[in-house]
């Protein structure tokens, strides 16, 4: 089917990251229409688009902003998450780097419809050429008066902060993300209250992702109905999915919801590389549940239908396995990463997922017993709907997918370890065997 | 208004807005918990409180200190899904949890280790080595901070924080490699350090005061009132043999809520140093050992009454009345009966203590428990380190006056003055000083810690000290008690809750209180009619 | 280890911002309406002048901020981007996650090992580079690649790696050769 290019449209065109560019593309158009719509049709047009957060919740986005009460005495503040840290994620810096006006102008969209007089945008500290492209952008937008006080002379102010985090995953997360920009380590809150209710600064707030928020002038530019129209029933509009592992062209490529999850993989990237085998494939981010190769030809790339196949769209960061990928080591590699992102705040996932990591190493380097599989599959559900955020939870879910799908290759590396006994040494190292 | 909950099938009204945890606890359920603290308010990190709220879509586990009540809820705490989070949030945190059992403070009343009794149980499969912190390290003149027993509850952090506004530890780092430090190269110096021993639920923090010294379930406990300043905040005594180990505050909402200083917790080591047990007179340079019944006679001669008998003649020496303001109501209210009705004496309470400070929370400048409790009784207060006490209390003494102190265990300098002007000095002191070391007659006297008597705050607070060791003295107020019936040519009659009954019945300001009933955390005063 | 990290001692040099951090501090001061909202801020301009941050440039940035000392250093110990120790001139941080394990961050580290006889969290001893592991950049179409110099190096192989640190040794100026961007 041909997908018209919402997010991606002005990616390949030369100087697409300047105003000058944003502009000769249409760019800044819909502040005409936008400053006379009152903000309630606005927050109207959004639902009816059916838009969902695309950055890994896929929460309807007009319904969150209809959570912010209308009648407050606070400011209200828009957080854009540019933390992008997902495993497999790298569609937002795109926008960032090649389309940053398209963010600014949804950005003013969106705080016109909520109330919003600022807005900041919470980079990745790490993302030194999409923060230099936004920077500048930003300078040019305010230089032309498309952002700060009294936008085309419409009596809307929106200021535009640009925040930069310094290392962490877990301020991707959206109470993590406020916890961060308030200048604190970014440990997520319980809920509730919502940020909806009590967010950053103590105030109501709308947490959205970057190309949630960039998909905004399309939508107010074509209509609701436009967009609504693509896609599934349930799952309207295109998203940006960034395809990675063992295809031959790997990238960030874009798609309306609804096509088979194989042959997009397959006919965006030139499927997998040096023409092996398929094995398995990771469809929402490292916190997804992996697909066999047969479930992965058999599922539709849209939010219930691999919710229904036992996994998510998440921030459509797709992971390739091909047939001499070893699915232990994968999950070494994505336990490694959940127990190094961890806040520390609560026990079932600082210490459950520093656990789970201790034992795929263990079995890993040859120094398994035969119950660690068991005892890793007995760990997760301890883990799931027990903490503060769902951390712990994208660590125990794939978890528990990859060894229920791939339990073989866990068996194969306990027959062969070599060590008997229990030899006790964190972090992987080898130690010779030690009779007890 | 109040809502109406189910919780374990029996319904309960609550006050709109209550905690679920604290609800529960006031049913008599015990939800188990780290990070929450009724002084602190919740976290939510802990995870530990989980419970079962039940609702027509099944039941969520949910954290119990942070959900407020709602009308109707339901609410299951001993659900099989209940039960297995709260064993599993402990298996986590024995995971990598020292096994320092033997040899840590806490044992006995470590939440960890109660808790795996209580609610887990299970063979453990901790089965790689523990991460490594660090262990003892001195983070300050008051603790010991041991980062790998530390849970991360973050309580320490929020009471620092939060109650005494001195933000001087903090959970640094991820993960499981996060750990509670101070600022590389600074201290927790706050006066307050102690209560974070307390809200400490394992041994990550311990007091260096008590480190090593007892295990503690061979302390006995006794409900009790500091006496270092006019607080008098709630304390718990805690004993073996005939040793104070430790002290540490009790709840009490109308005094100091769940806190007590540094200050008044360590104040006990004079009760086992430098005692006098013996009643002594002094004859020129030589020191004589003697009865309770010679001192009494001694006492007597003294002020120029003959040796024993009734008095047929009042006094012939005058003599002054002086009384620590640490004393004990009871005690002061016998001595005043003895100097105005036994010997026609005036008598002073005074405040000899250099003050200290007012701090925001729970410090008094005033470092006497009681003197409230001699303004309550109508016996003038004089301040010995300014004021001119010292000029009053040496023109009441005039030139060959017989000095009675009493109850001056510590910081008798300010009384030295006027003790070296008395003709003869007598002294009921319960510690060796330079008091004792002058007086011509020494009685052994008790200090707080064997004491069973009244203080009243400065707020006119009353509560009870009661004895946690055996006396090692005598009973002031039963030496005045004694020396009146000597007067009398009776016996010594009186008791406890006789004079406590004389004193409500006697002071306005104790109307309405039996003084015999108080409960551990005392009662208010009522308040003076303004002269 | 993380828990040695207390033991950070002083470095012994008193900081202050720069006059052109001062302004931009100031700036910084208008875009938030709490002051400790700018502690990240704050921080990121004291590391870059100074390469590192020390006790000094955090107790530093606290006082201005009216916030605790330790408030900061817990910060400062949260992010793995805050560096408290000096790192060489050319700081390599390869990254070791899912996509880049798949396609062979492993040998990447085999060749900075073998050239420069370091491994992750050494420094060379003349202190040109140093290295470490990090989890996921975000370049995961673009993998092995690695940050350094404030920029990212994507579809890295042994060659070009090997290339590149040659570049960096002798002096020249890698983004002027022909590496992915």
């Amino acid at each position: 089917m041909s997908t018209p290019n919402i997010i991606s449209a002005r990616f390949d065109k030369a100087g697409s990251h300047t105003l000058a560019g944003y502009k000769a593309n249409g760019g800044y158009g819909t502040f005409e229409k936008l400053f006379r719509m009152k903000p309630d049709e606005v927050i109207d047009e959004v639902k009816k688009s059916g838009l969902r957060g695309r950055g890994g919740a896929g929460f309807p986005t007009g319904m969150k902003w209809s959570f912010i009460p209308k009648s407050t005495d606070k400011p209200k503040y828009l957080c854009v998450n540019a933390d992008e840290g997902e495993p497999g994620t790298f569609k937002d810096r795109l926008i960032l780097e090649r389309d940053p006006h398209a963010l600014l102008e949804g950005i003013v969209i969106c705080c016109h419809a909520v109330g919003i007089k600022t807005a900041y945008i919470y980079i990745r500290g790490e993302y030194d050429f999409p923060l230099a492209r936004l920077d500048a952008a930003l300078k040019e937008a305010y230089a032309a008066g498309l952002v700060g006080k009294n936008i085309q002379g419409s009596g809307t102010d929106v200021d535009i902060v640009i925040h930069r985090g310094a290392g962490a995953y877990i301020c991707g997360d959206e109470t993590g993300l406020i916890e961060s920009l308030e200048g604190k380590k970014g440990q997520p809150r319980p809920k509730p209250p919502f940020p909806a209710v009590i967010g950053v600064f103590g105030c109501p707030t709308v947490v959205n992702n970057v190309e949630t928020i960039s998909a905004l002038p399309w939508i107010l530019h074509n209509g609701a109905d436009a967009y609504a129209a693509i896609g599934t029933d349930k799952s309207k509009g295109t998203m940006l999915f960034s395809i990675s592992g063992m295809v031959e062209r790997p990238g960030v490529y874009e798609s309306a919801f609804g096509v088979n999850l194989w042959d997009f993989i397959a006919q965006a990237t030139g499927g997998v590389k040096d023409g092996k085998k398929l094995k398995a494939v990771i469809p929402g981010g490292s916190s997804s549940a992996i697909l066999t190769a047969d479930e992965a030809r058999n599922v539709k790339l849209d939010y219930e239908s691999i919710a229904a196949a036992g996994s998510m769209v998440g921030s459509g960061a797709i992971m390739v396995l091909d047939e001499d990928t070893c699915v232990v080591k994968a999950l070494e590699v994505v336990l490694r990463f959940y127990a190094h992102e961890s806040c520390g705040q609560c026990p079932p996932c600082r210490e459950g997922t520093y656990w789970l990591y201790e034992i795929v190493n263990r079995i890993r380097t040859g120094r398994g017993r035969p119950e660690d599989i068991d005892l890793m599959l007995s760990i997760c559900p301890d883990m799931l709907g027990r903490t503060v955020c769902v951390l712990a939870d994208s660590a125990a879910i794939p978890a528990a997918s990859y060894i229920k799908k791939f339990r073989s290759e866990f068996e194969a590396y306990i027959d062969k370890a070599n060590l008997p006994v229990r030899t006790l040494h964190p972090g992987g190292v080898n130690l010779e065997a030690r009779a007890l | 208004m109040p809502v109406t909950l189910t919780i374990n099938g029996k319904k309960v009204q609550a006050a709109d807005g209550a905690l679920v945890i604290d609800v529960c606890r006031e049913m008599g359920i015990e939800i188990p918990h780290f990070c929450y603290h009724p002084g602190l308010g919740p976290d939510g990190n802990c995870r530990m409180c989980q419970v079962d709220f039940v609702t027509e879509r099944g039941a969520k586990l949910g954290i119990s200190c942070k959900t407020t009540v709602t009308e109707g809820m339901v609410v299951d705490t001993e659900s099989e899904s209940a039960k297995k989070a709260r064993a599993s949030v402990e298996e986590m945190l024995l995971l990598n949890h020292p096994l320092d059992c033997p040899i840590c403070d806490k044992a006995g009343e470590c939440s960890l280790q109660n808790y795996y009794m209580e609610h887990d149980l299970q063979e453990g499969r901790q089965d790689f080595t523990r991460f490594r912190k660090e262990k003892a390290r001195d983070i300050g003149p008051t603790l010991i901070l041991d980062q790998e027993r530390c849970v991360l509850c973050d309580r320490c952090v929020r009471f620092l924080r939060d109650v005494a506004h001195d933000e001087q530890l903090y959970i640094a780092g991820r993960g499981h490699e996060a750990y509670i430090t101070t600022f590389p190269g600074q201290e927790v110096t706050s006066p307050y350090s102690l209560n974070t021993v307390d809200l400490c639920p394992v041994g990550a923090l311990t007091a260096k005061d008590f480190r090593f010294n007892s295990a503690t379930w061979f302390l006995k406990n006794t409900n009790s009132v500091c006496t270092t300043c006019a607080r008098g905040c709630s304390m718990q005594v805690q004993t073996k043999k005939d040793q104070v180990y430790r002290i540490r505050p009790r709840h009490n909402p109308d005094v100091n809520g769940y806190w007590a200083c540094d200050e008044g917790r360590v104040n006990y080591k004079f009760v086992n140093e430098k005692r006098l047990v013996t009643p002594f007179l002094r004859r020129g340079a030589e020191v004589f050992k003697c009865t309770t019944q010679e001192a009494v006679a001694e006492l007597r001669t003294l002020l120029g009454f003959k040796p024993a008998g009734p008095a047929d003649k009042p006094a012939t020496r005058k003599a002054v009345v002086v009384v620590s303001a640490t004393a004990t109501v009871e005690e002061m209210f016998l001595f005043r009966r003895l100097a105005s009705e036994g010997l026609h004496a005036p008598i002073f309470v005074a405040r000899h203590i250099p003050d200290g400070v007012d701090d925001r929370l729970l410090r008094r400048a005033d470092k006497h428990p009681n003197a409230k409790g001699a303004e309550l009784l109508g016996i003038r207060v004089l301040d010995l380190q300014n004021g001119g006490g010292v000029a009053d209390l040496t023109n009441a003494l005039g030139p060959d006056g017989v000095l009675i102190a009493v109850g001056f265990n510590t910081h008798v300098e300010a009384l030295m003055p006027v003790a070296s002007r008395a003709y003869a000095l007598v002294a009921l002191s319960g510690c060796e000083t330079a008091l004792t070391e002058r007086a011509h007659l020494v009685i052994p006297g008790l200090t707080f810690a064997e004491k069973d008597g009244l203080v009243v705050n400065f707020e006119g607070h009353v509560q009870q000290l009661r004895p946690a060791l055996d006396p090692r003295g005598e009973s002031e107020w039963r030496v005045a008690d004694a020396v009146i019936a000597s007067l009398h040519g009776s016996h010594p009659h009186e008791f406890l809750a006789q004079i406590r009954k004389a004193i409500s019945d006697g002071v306005p300001a104790f109307a309405g209180i039996d003084l015999n009933k108080l409960g551990p955390t005392g009662a208010r005063v009522q308040a003076q009619p303004v002269a | 280890m993380s828990h040695a990290r207390h033991a950070l001692a002083a470095s012994g040099k008193a900081f202050a911002f720069s006059s052109e951090n001062e302004s931009k501090f100031a700036d910084l001061l208008t875009k938030y309406p709490t002051k400790r909202a700018v502690v990240l801020p704050a921080l990121w301009l004291a590391q870059e002048q100074e390469g590192h941050l020390t006790v000094e440039s955090m107790t530093y940035v606290a006082k201005r901020l009216e916030q605790s000392a330790v408030s900061v250093f817990a910060v400062v110990e949260f992010y793995t981007m805050f560096k408290t120790a000096p790192v060489g001139k050319h700081h390599m941080q390869v990254c070791r996650t899912l996509s880049c394990d798949l396609r062979g961050c492993e040998d990447l580290q085999g060749v900075i090992e073998r050239k420069l006889g370091i491994g992750a969290g050494e420094t060379t001893p003349d202190g040109k580079f140093s290295f470490e592991l990090v989890e996921c950049l975000g370049s995961c179409g673009t993998a092995p690649m690695m940050r350094m110099d404030n920029r990212y190096w994507e579809n890295l192989s042994v060659e070009k790696l090997e290339r590149l640190i040659d570049a960096c040794r002798e002096g020249r100026d890698p983004a002027s050769e022909d590496f992915s961007r």
